[in-house]
């Protein structure tokens, strides 16, 4: 089976511009969609100068050698292609926000971030300009039109494993138009298969783990060599009644569900319950107590049409976890409350709440912090 | 082609293929001198222009007498500009002069410089690579004569586009076969005779002991042949007219458009404009779609472009110098290929400015 859900491709032959990471998804959205007789563009932005890195490949997203990878598909292709160095707009629109989320005590998103602040604004801006039809991505994700209200529906992708659904729920109806998900029905095998029948380099690259510019780094050395000294300040590991168990030297070295390397101790074991910005403490108890029924969300983006009435739905609170059965309920303020049937563990404020319905995306909005509510 | 063949042997060889190989190298040196108005001892083939960059400026610093002073610009290209921070780090002083806002070369600051710095080693473009804007080599060479300073001057881009008595007494001169239509990968400095330099590359006694290493005969040997069909006066003058009415037309017809070194005496085959509102990589992009080759700033070894150091050094923010375009012309360039470009540019400027008002 090479599709589970029909996905949006105009049948006309298109001017499309390819938004290649230099990784075998991208890569082979550029070579599927030249086969089905389209002009076929490739694009790809230099997020960050990993030119003296270079020896390192660790194969994540838009490094120098990842753009050397996908100047090579294209040329192996015979597409042209082009780069752009958006170092200095990323570093604003991601880097610096992924930093003050973690010195706040969140745990933020950046790829939802970079693929709304920089990919389908930065590149659809480039795409259109030259001219294209469309921009293709390669995230496993469908996008069907409704054939009765015209408008764009947003599915999950076809291999289960591989669904990329939960990074897209920002995006707008005018960019679902414009954005193509060839590969998005696909299994990744069957995109392995095609990148081996295709002759491209890359079949056989590692998938991307790693958040792209942390590297080989963990997140909390990461914020250390980036933020001054000053910035990361010490503060008490608590109980939840407010008892003071020990000290810590940062908030970024926290998430939420963590049990190692709090450096206190009780007579059960300890997770980290609660990360409280403006008093900079760190929340610790037993693991119990990680477990929650409701949460609220803020900065919603509905696909279709909002949400305007209680409804049971669907919801996952990061990318790895399982959705759940929810009762969504709209707030005068524009947020919205959330009430799990079944209690989640470390619902993390900074992290995105995703919503659906079977196999449709309705939207989602971010985490507020667990002690505003 | 037919000649490809007879450049088989090693040049340093003493056999019947050698010794063709040498002839021909020897041919093109003196070819090469002759276009240049020096003498045939005085070249020696490098690799191209960078490395001959690399070859002056590195060449006297390992001369260590009495101890080398770099003066420099900001604007030269990386290849002067990274041998200068090496030398920098090896203990070596540097100094950099800044240009003016038009990119024109301050004379008056470079002779306080001179004063005050006491270089030992001017290295001073001819021309600008992105901006075709002269620099005074005259009167530079004049100010480096009396101080007893050793002039080099970058003339990569210079060389075949004004005549070589514009810059061939400056003492150390880089040059390049690419910039003259000729192959990739090769090009020569001129060291004027009595100029004392040490080879940076070793293998051999290649190149009277200033370039080791068996020479690129065949890349001579296309060197030559470009060097054989440099265009005449009347044709640079052609060019010169061709451009500046490529210019007038684009000015005239867009709104937003700006000439970098406008009024100042520029090399004629190159014009650097600025589209506002527009990042340079997108009007590549959609030149690149329809057959026209242009440049923006300079690319890095991804492909992706950085803000230009020479368009930064003349004053632009960040933001303007990625606006920036370069078009090269040459002697084969018609009124069609210009009245082409014009077309092409204006309506792509034109639908992505709109395309940004509507958005």
């Amino acid at each position: 089976m090479s599709s589970l859900i029909p996905n949006f491709v105009p049948e006309k032959p298109s001017r499309i511009v390819v938004a290649m990471s230099g990784g075998v998804d991208s890569s082979v959205t550029a070579g599927w969609l030249k086969e089905q007789g389209h002009e076929v563009i490739g694009i790809s932005l230099q997020l960050h100068d990993m030119a003296e890195k270079i020896e390192n490949e660790f194969g994540t997203c838009c490094s120098l050698s990842d753009i050397m990878d996908a100047r090579r598909v294209a040329e192996k292709l015979g597409i042209p292609f082009y780069v752009n160095n958006m170092e200095e707009e990323f570093r604003q629109a991601v880097v610096d926000d992924f930093i003050q989320e973690y010195l706040n005590g969140r745990t933020p998103n950046p790829c939802i971030r970079c693929n709304e602040k920089v990919k389908f604004r930065q590149l659809m801006d480039w795409a259109l300009d030259l001219g294209a039809d469309y921009l293709a991505t390669g995230h496993y994700a469908t996008v069907i039109p409704n054939q009765e209200n015209k408008q764009m529906e947003l599915f999950k992708g076809g291999d289960v494993d591989k669904d990329q659904s939960y990074f897209l729920f920002a995006m707008k109806q005018e960019d679902l138009a414009r954005t193509l998900f060839p590969i998005g029905g696909f299994e990744k095998k069957v995109v392995r298969d095609l990148a081996v029948k295709y002759g491209l380099l890359v079949a056989n690259k590692p998938d991307s783990q790693e958040i792209c510019f942390v590297q080989a780094k963990s997140y909390k050395e990461f914020i250390e060599e980036e933020v001054p000294k000053e910035l990361l300040k010490p503060g008490n590991i608590v109980d939840p009644e407010g008892r003071v168990l020990g000290q810590h030297t940062g908030l970024h070295q926290f998430t939420i569900g963590q049990r190692k390397g709090l450096g206190v101790f009780g007579k059960e074991p300890l997770f980290v319950l609660a990360l409280r910005g403006k008093t900079n403490e760190v929340v610790v108890g037993p693991e119990q107590n990680l477990f929650r029924k409701s949460a609220t969300v803020s900065t919603l983006n509905w696909i279709n049409e909002p949400l305007t009435q209680a409804r049971k739905v669907h919801a996952k609170i990061r990318y790895r976890a399982k959705e759940s059965p929810v009762e969504v309920m709209p707030r005068p303020d524009g947020k919205l409350d959330v009430r799990f049937e079944i209690p989640q563990r470390a619902i993390t404020p900074g992290q995105a709440m995703v919503f659906y319905e079977g196999e449709k995306v309705l939207g989602g909005g971010w985490i507020e912090d667990l002690s505003i509510q | 082609m037919g000649q490809a063949f007879e450049t088989w042997g090693n040049p340093s060889s003493s056999h019947a293929h050698g010794r063709q190989a040498n002839e021909i190298i020897e041919k093109i040196r003196r070819l090469i001198a002759q276009v240049t108005g020096v003498s045939p001892l005085e070249i020696v083939f490098t690799s191209g222009g960078s490395e001959a960059n690399t070859l002056a400026l590195m060449g006297s610093f390992f001369l260590k007498k009495p101890g080398l002073r770099l003066l420099t610009t900001t604007v030269e290209h990386s290849s002067v500009r990274d041998t200068a921070s090496l030398l920098e780090s090896q203990g070596v002083s540097v100094d950099y002069l800044q240009v003016k806002r038009s990119g024109v070369f301050d004379l008056d600051a470079f002779e306080r410089q001179v004063t005050e710095f006491r270089p030992t080693l001017v290295s001073v473009m001819a021309a600008n690579n992105e901006t075709g804007v002269l620099f005074p080599l005259k009167e530079i060479s004049r100010i480096c004569r009396e101080k007893g300073i050793t002039l080099h001057t970058d003339a990569v881009q210079a060389f075949g586009k004004i005549s070589p008595e514009e810059w061939n007494f400056c003492d150390l001169i880089s040059i390049t076969a690419h910039k003259i239509f000729g192959p990739k990968g090769v090009g020569a400095l001129i060291v004027r005779r009595g100029t004392p330099l040490v080879a940076t590359h070793y293998g051999g006694a290649q190149e009277v002991k200033r370039r080791g290493g068996t020479e690129n005969v065949l890349g001579i040997l296309g060197f030559g042949g470009a060097a054989s069909e440099l265009p005449t006066r009347e044709e640079i003058e052609n060019i010169r007219v061709l451009r500046d009415s490529f210019e007038k037309g684009l000015l005239e017809t867009l709104s937003g458009v700006g000439l970098n070194g406008a009024d100042v005496t520029r090399i004629p085959n190159t014009s650097s404009i600025r589209f506002e509102g527009i990042s340079s990589e997108v009007l590549l992009g959609a030149l690149d779609l329809e057959g026209i080759s242009v440049s923006a700033g300079s690319a890095c070894s991804s492909g992706s472009i950085s803000p230009s150091h020479v368009l930064l050094a003349m004053g632009l923010n960040k933001q303007e110098a990625k606006e920036c375009l370069r078009f090269s012309w040459g002697k084969t360039t018609t009124r069609e290929d210009i009245d082409t470009v014009l077309r092409a540019v204006v309506k792509h400027v034109t639908r992505i400015r709109d395309r940004k008002r509507k958005a």
